[in-house]
């Protein structure tokens, strides 16, 4: 037990940081960190029926009940959990669809990079290379793109994953809830450079997100 | 080989189920973009009568207690679980991405 402590200790840093999605600070995000939590609970119950079968494997042969063992926790409590997991995943996936209003970005991706593209409120869009500007507390749609091979989008902070694939544009909502700063990168294998395609989300307080708009370039048009 | 045809039977229809349900799906997303009524319908009915496939071959399978005996009601069986389990999410997600 005392080694398991520093042992636990460790493992539960992960559950913070930049690019945890156990950290979430956006309705989109908590739902996913909520069905992760889920996940991981029903994965904990499946673990330990398998690890009580492992214990009672060793030993002198002792007499079981297979209506219990094989039927009730083999067969039905199995399928329960898996249920159970399976309703959540479809409850949360159909709850982060792009449906409804949402201001539009776009999101460019190449080896190795990301270009971002936002409506500047004239009918055209202003671009920047590496950071994402978004009004805090206002749902975003991201269309994403890729001018090569596949990447993916990924602030994890703010929401799920999508692929960038070329001659294709994905769609993904995210919303962060307060102004801040959160790490963006992709979470696709893409070469040499891969490990440097990371990039930024700025969450402006919403007064201020036209003058952020207005600041940034208008030229450098999607390749 | 007549008796592994009989045990198999039941994986295989739940792959043929998998394969077109799926396989729908994809044609259905490709051609409109969305997962409408009619294509749900489609989609079901096609699940359905996968599922309706099952019900012929449970009620002639011979059935016992000795494991040779009873292994192709029991890929049967679990044909029948996984064309229930593994479809169903397919057939009531809206997402077409």
């Amino acid at each position: 037990m005392r080694c398991a402590l520093p042992f636990f200790a460790i493992v539960l840093t992960g559950c913070t940081g930049p690019l945890s999605t156990l950290a979430p600070a956006g309705p989109v995000a908590e739902k996913i960190a909520w069905l992760w939590w889920g996940m991981l609970a029903g994965s904990v119950l499946l673990t330990v029926l398998v690890l009580v079968l492992v214990v009672m494997a060793f030993g002198p042969p002792r007499v079981v009940n297979p209506r219990v063992w094989t039927h009730r926790l083999g067969l039905w409590f199995s399928l329960m959990v898996l249920s159970v997991t399976l309703g959540a995943g479809l409850w949360v996936g159909e709850r982060i669809l792009p449906r409804g209003d949402a201001v539009e970005v776009t999101a460019h991706s190449w080896q190795w990079g990301w270009r971002f593209g936002h409506p500047d409120g004239e009918g055209g869009w202003r671009q920047v290379e590496g950071e994402l500007h978004i009004p805090a507390g206002q749902t975003i749609e991201v269309r994403v793109t890729s001018a090569d091979v596949i990447h993916a989008f990924w602030v994890p902070r703010l929401a799920g994953k999508i692929d960038a694939i070329p001659g294709r544009e994905n769609r993904l909502r995210l919303r962060a809830d307060a102004p801040g700063i959160y790490a963006g990168r992709s979470a696709e294998f893409s070469g040499t450079g891969y490990a440097g395609m990371t990039f930024t989300v700025i969450a402006h307080d919403p007064a201020d997100w036209p003058a952020a708009i207005a600041a940034l370039s208008k030229d450098a048009p999607d390749d | 080989m007549k008796w592994l045809g009989a045990v198999l039977i039941g994986p295989t229809l739940w792959f043929a189920i998998f394969l077109a349900v799926y396989g729908l799906h994809g044609l259905i997303c490709a051609q409109w973009g969305v997962v409408d009524f009619s294509g749900r319908a489609v989609m079901i009915v096609v699940w359905g009568i996968g599922v309706a496939l099952f019900w012929p071959l449970l009620r002639y399978m011979p059935a016992g207690h000795a494991c040779s005996i009873d292994l192709p009601r029991a890929g049967l069986w679990i044909g029948l679980g996984a064309t229930v389990f593994t479809l169903f999410p397919v057939l009531i997600a809206s997402s077409c991405s």
